[in-house]
């Protein structure tokens, strides 16, 4: 008997077991190839048990050599099972809902605020002094040189530290937003949930 | 007890089925059939196959396919040279745990 010779009902049967133990494999993630030599071992012991019982296997011989195998599940490499259980412990994590925000969590919200707008008021405070220096020392020196040497560094001054603040400004868009609104609702939600009116 | 007992054979079984292509090639239900009647190793098909899957890849072991009497080609396994190297190593290894561990029951290390 061969594979080809088999009678397709039982055909499904063996595919539907191969499918099962593929499908184990693949949430476990199993690379491919080592998918596809479990399976083909599987594949080919099954016809070698059914070779032993009957030249012309039953729907008996069939189920009876698949009841003999281990469970799909078992075939899951030994070194992927702690990580599998992990991950699932992760996911069941991820999938509770969120905790509501908690008016305990205001201060540390509003220092993480605070800390992300110090460097920006720092940044404009100096580049506003810079550009007052500049504009005094053209000022003072009266000369076409000084001026355009002033003139340029203020250009290029400006330039990059629009830019700067343009590429910080992009990172953190909407962040400021976001923490500065659930500050405030965290401040304005009581602690069992329900809105302050 | 019988975790203990699980546990312990895991950590034999790619030496045991290494150890069972020493000599020479042998294609996957071969190996399970094999292991399967040492007294006490009590593998099935679930745990060899993997390891072989895990030797392939890394390529301790080499395949060869041939057509089998009943369903689809077999495939027979043999050690490679990094193979043989690595079951050399498990073997000295696995020796001189047993000997420490002998030593040890045997009250002769205290």
């Amino acid at each position: 008997m061969t594979a080809a010779e088999l009678n397709p009902e039982l055909r499904k049967l063996i595919d539907a077991r191969l499918d099962a133990i593929d499908r184990i494999l693949v949430s476990a993630q199993v690379s491919w190839s080592e998918r596809r030599s479990i399976v083909g071992e599987v594949e080919t012991q099954i016809f070698e048990l059914l070779a032993r019982r009957s030249q012309i296997p039953s729907l008996e011989d069939v189920l009876a050599v698949i009841d003999s195998l281990d469970p799909p599940e078992s075939y899951i490499p030994e070194e992927l099972r702690a990580p599998l259980h992990s991950a699932a412990v992760d996911t069941a994590a991820t999938a509770a809902p969120p905790e509501r925000p908690d008016w305990r969590e205001l201060p540390r919200q509003a220092v993480d605020l605070v800390a992300s707008l110090i460097p920006t008021g720092l940044c404009v405070i100096g580049l506003v002094i810079i550009n007052g220096i500049i504009v005094m020392i053209m000022v003072v020196t009266h000369g076409v040189i000084p001026w355009l040497v002033a003139l340029g560094g203020l250009a290029w001054l400006n330039y990059t530290g629009v830019r700067r603040f343009r590429a910080w400004s992009a990172t953190r868009q909407g962040h400021v937003i976001d923490e500065l609104r659930h500050s405030l609702a965290a401040w304005l939600m009581p602690k069992n949930g329900t809105q302050t009116t | 007890m019988q975790q203990w007992i699980t546990q312990f054979r895991k950590g034999l079984v790619e030496l045991c089925i290494m150890a069972a292509l020493r000599q020479d090639e042998a294609y996957g239900y071969q190996i399970v059939e094999q292991l399967g009647r040492i007294p006490g190793l009590e593998v099935t098909e679930s745990t060899v196959y993997p390891v072989l899957a895990r030797l392939a890849r890394d390529r301790c072991v080499t395949i060869r396919t041939a057509p089998s009497p009943a369903g689809p080609p077999r495939r027979y396994y043999r050690l490679s040279e990094a193979g043989r190297r690595r079951l050399q190593e498990m073997i000295g290894h696995w020796q001189s745990i047993q000997n420490s561990v002998n030593q040890l029951t045997q009250g002769a290390l205290s």
